[in-house]
């Protein structure tokens, strides 16, 4: 190369540039109309850290993650901490979070991407969904207590990619991760979990994610518009779903889930559900057991305690 | 037609190759250091334990009062008591423990500006995010408040307010919310194992500042089995309900 230093140059302007996006605080009004503690508008997207569920806390219905965290933000909302004297580390700073950024590469997934419940764009596409007496759906869909598995159809969501493998960290329902292992196949003997076991590939610009050695299970699901706990759910180990995920556009997400699950007697129907980035980052700290109140009195630490 | 473009643009770009040839100096050095290490994969303790020791292989610097919750923990613990214990009712175990609590595997997955923990343990995560400033602080939460740098080889994570709800280790070592913990990351053995070394200062509970040293065993990607403390809790006969059978059909 004979000029090796206007690439070399180049890349430091790129990646600089990446580095010291602009990050501005919310305003007032923003955080009042969110009711986090925190956040930050990235390229005019929010990317507030704290979920909706932690909005909650502002309103009184829920605890706070600790209890003394919940003491502490009903005594100081929360002020830049300083280190504490030998501590070293870093100096406190602006808050703001991570600044995420929509690639514009179809194959880069990655970044925060919004939730159903403020957007509604969940559609069935196809199939029915439910038969008479309990209402019959995929785990998948549901919102179940501490242990079970949810969605891409009603949480927000933040991917983490990787070649060998995609990481996805559910929001709102607190620590649920699945992993989509990269262009292998499903091992022989898969041990039935509540997140399944997934592999994917890409066909074109569109993951496609085959998931299957999901628990039977049965739960509730939270509808997505009322928030109220509507329906009975019901998996069997013979529950197959394969989710075909691609990009609208740099910040369009648009997933249609199949799901079959002839243990059920039910014929294979599709969801489909449009997601947009960075609206929420679902960062914080949620612990599911810490918060089971949400869940109805007696959970957890009622009946663990 | 072609060549005038030609003889004009070194002239006009001058000032923009300096800039460029400036700012790529300065910048891709850093690059090459954040790039240089990634401690993705999945890691399991070395050695089971159940006590944090001191570098020198001591009993931590606890203070008197500190010294009576530990003694206190390990005397009930020994009687089967682990009332004390907020894990026992799956609340999380805290940092650094849940890295070796159960001798289970942990996950690390780096990418772009963030380290994530992901514990095998009930599944709990654990955000690092790369940035060289704490936020505002809102804890304290039960992994803390984490930011993380890259110092050469080394992934430096500064982890403040830590809830005192937790305990440091599975015996009950105490630790107060004001808790500041610096964990110094890196592989060894040409990558197998991830040494962490963790600087504990906590002047309510600790009459000093101390150092420990943990050590992982990289374990084959794919190796974090789903764990459900209630179901768990459960086939241990200490949860009365199925969490999938909770609702009737």
């Amino acid at each position: 190369m004979k000029r090796p230093y206007l690439a070399l140059g180049a890349l430091g302007l790129l990646f600089g540039g990446i580095a010291t996006a602009q990050v501005t605080p919310l305003t007032p009004a923003q955080r009042a109309a969110i009711g986090g503690n925190f956040g930050a508008v990235v390229n005019g997207q929010t990317t507030e850290r704290q979920s909706l569920l932690n909005s909650e806390v502002g309103k009184g219905t829920i605890a706070g993650t600790t209890p003394s965290a919940a003491a502490q933000q009903q005594q100081n909302p929360g002020p830049p901490r300083g280190r504490r004297p030998g501590g070293g580390g870093p100096p406190p700073g602006p808050s703001g979070g991570i600044a995420y950024h929509a690639s514009n590469d179809p194959h880069d997934l990655s970044g925060p991407w919004d939730t159903m419940m403020i957007t509604g764009t969940g559609q069935l596409l196809d199939g029915v969904k439910s038969r008479p007496g309990p209402q019959v759906i995929s785990p998948y869909e549901a919102t179940r207590l501490c242990a079970g598995e949810s969605a891409f159809l009603e949480d927000g969501f933040n991917i983490l990619q990787r070649p060998e493998q995609i990481t996805i960290l559910l929001a709102a329902n607190f620590t649920r991760v699945r992993r989509i292992a990269m262009d292998v196949p499903h091992p022989a003997n898969v041990t039935p979990t509540f997140a399944g076991n997934s592999v994917g590939h890409w066909e074109g610009n569109t993951l496609v994610i085959d998931t299957i050695g999901i628990k039977g299970a049965l739960g509730r699901w939270r509808d997505p518009v009322s928030l109220a706990f509507t329906h009975l759910l019901m998996a069997t180990p013979t529950l197959h779903v394969v989710e075909r995920v691609r990009k609208l556009a740099p910040n369009q997400l648009e997933i249609i889930s199949t799901y079959d699950d002839p243990g059920t007697g039910m014929k294979p129907y599709r969801m489909r559900a449009v997601y947009n980035f960075g609206a929420m980052d679902p960062e914080i700290e949620n612990i599911c057991e810490a918060v089971g109140d949400l869940f109805g009195p007696g959970y957890v630490q009622g009946v663990l305690q | 037609m072609k060549t005038a473009p030609l003889r004009i643009a070194p002239l006009r770009i001058a000032p923009l190759r300096v800039a460029l040839l400036t700012a790529g100096v300065l910048i891709t050095p850093l690059l090459v250091t954040a790039r240089a290490v990634d401690l993705s994969g999945v890691w399991k303790i070395a050695t089971p334990i159940t006590a944090l020791r001191t570098v020198d292989g001591t009993v931590p610097p606890v203070t008197p009062a500190a010294l009576a919750t530990y003694n206190a923990h390990k005397a009930a613990k020994s009687r089967g008591d682990l009332s004390w214990d907020t894990a026992q009712i799956c609340k999380p175990p805290g940092e650094p423990r849940t890295m070796f609590e159960s001798a289970w595997p942990f996950e690390i997955v780096q990418t772009g500006n963030r380290v994530e923990f992901l514990y095998q343990w009930n599944h709990l995560t654990r955000l690092v995010p790369i940035q060289n400033h704490q936020d505002t602080f809102t804890g304290p939460w039960y992994f803390g408040q984490s930011v993380g740098h890259f110092e050469g080889q080394t992934f430096v994570v500064d982890d403040v307010g830590v809830s005192g709800d937790t305990s440091l280790d599975s015996d009950g070592l105490p630790h107060s919310d004001s808790i500041d913990l610096t964990e110094r990351f890196t592989l060894q053995d040409g990558g197998k194992t991830l040494e962490a070394r963790i600087h504990i200062v906590d002047p309510a509970t600790f009459t000093k500042p101390w150092d420990t040293i943990l050590r992982f065993t990289r374990q084959p990607l794919g190796s974090i089995t789903e764990d459900v403390c209630e179901t768990r809790l459960h086939q241990e006969s200490r949860y009365p309900v199925l969490p999938e059978k909770l609702y009737p059909q």
